[in-house]
């Protein structure tokens, strides 16, 4: 039984590494660098990536090109909690890793995108260049070659959001609602009622 | 350019004044210089393409200015940014309220005297 499952795993990760389709989704400068990847010169199509899509239910990559503010983190989370699983994140560019340049005094950079979803591979550099980001990529086809989908579930458990107060250890993601008349934003403390 | 220095009362005389030739606002800028606050707009002139700088500056502890946005409606959003960081109050704007930041946001952060300490975001910390 064991056997015919990794034989299974085998084809299933072979398939799915090799078509990683990204969701078009780029917060700043980091994205121009993974248009220039996508593009004729360094060509993500040869990895298998290069359908970039519109809508992140088609999608099972994210790459978190540049600078997340407050205001966009909502927006953020939607996106990935809208993907299918399973699903990947790169974490491109300093301001996603640790908030970068606006580490110490910004007011309004959330420090690292791991703080608001799980991330697979962290790819450092101001902006880094797309040959990098081709490494990264390739990085992750490995990751994902050699785990199964229950590898997969208990790296989710064990890298779960440091989305955490410390006061109370209760905190959540505020999403948009329409119905709602004050804009939520960000991660608040959840409200004591 | 030239720069006008201006009162901040005068200001609407002197855009009135100067708005037949120079038609056209690009930018409305604020600066805090410890003692004081400055505001300054930049004017530009289509037909004969100058440009006019026009400086104010506002009481440290109550900065009010008229706003421009009945005569320029630029300057409506750029007094809104303005108010949004800084904490100037525009008198007469039709809609004075926070547009970049998140509506219910605590203080001004380009004030130099803003320490952030909006404990729903202590979370954030490193």
């Amino acid at each position: 039984m064991r056997i015919i499952l990794t034989a299974i795993d085998t084809v299933y990760n072979w398939a799915r590494s090799n078509s990683l389709w990204p969701v078009t989704f780029a917060t700043s400068c980091c994205g121009i660098e993974m248009i220039s990847a996508s593009a004729a010169s360094f060509d993500i199509a040869r990895f298998g990536s290069e359908v970039f899509r519109a809508s992140p239910r088609q999608a099972d990559l994210m790459i978190t090109a540049g600078t997340v503010t407050h205001k966009m983190a909502p927006a953020l989370v939607q996106l990935y909690e809208q993907m299918p699983e399973p699903k990947y994140v790169i974490a491109m560019g300093a301001c996603c890793v640790t908030g970068g340049m606006y580490e110490n005094d910004s007011y309004s950079v959330v420090r690292g995108v791991d703080r608001l979803i799980p991330v697979d591979v962290y790819l450092p550099g101001c902006p880094p260049r797309p040959e990098a980001l081709l490494n990264a990529i390739i990085k992750l086809q490995k990751k994902m070659k050699t785990e199964t989908l229950l590898d997969r579930k208990k790296y989710l458990e064990a890298h779960k959001p440091r989305v955490i107060h410390p006061d109370t250890r209760e905190c959540e993601i505020l999403l948009p609602d329409p119905e709602i008349e004050v804009i939520h934003w960000g991660v608040q403390k959840v409200a004591s009622n | 350019m030239q720069v006008i220095e201006v009162k901040p009362e005068n200001i609407l005389e002197t855009v009135n004044s100067l708005k037949k030739e120079f038609d056209m606002l690009i930018s409305v800028l604020g600066t805090d210089m410890q003692e004081y606050y400055e505001i300054v707009y930049h004017l530009l002139s289509t037909s004969s393409s100058k440009k006019l700088m026009l400086k104010a500056k506002l009481n440290k502890n109550n900065p009010e200015i008229d706003s421009l946005s009945e005569i320029y409606s630029a300057a409506n959003w750029h007094e809104r940014e303005t108010y949004d960081l800084l904490g100037i109050n525009f008198k007469n704007h039709p809609e004075m309220e926070r547009i970049l930041l998140p509506i219910d946001w605590k203080g001004h952060p380009l004030r130099k005297n803003y320490i952030n300490n909006d404990e729903r975001l202590c979370w954030n910390e490193r």
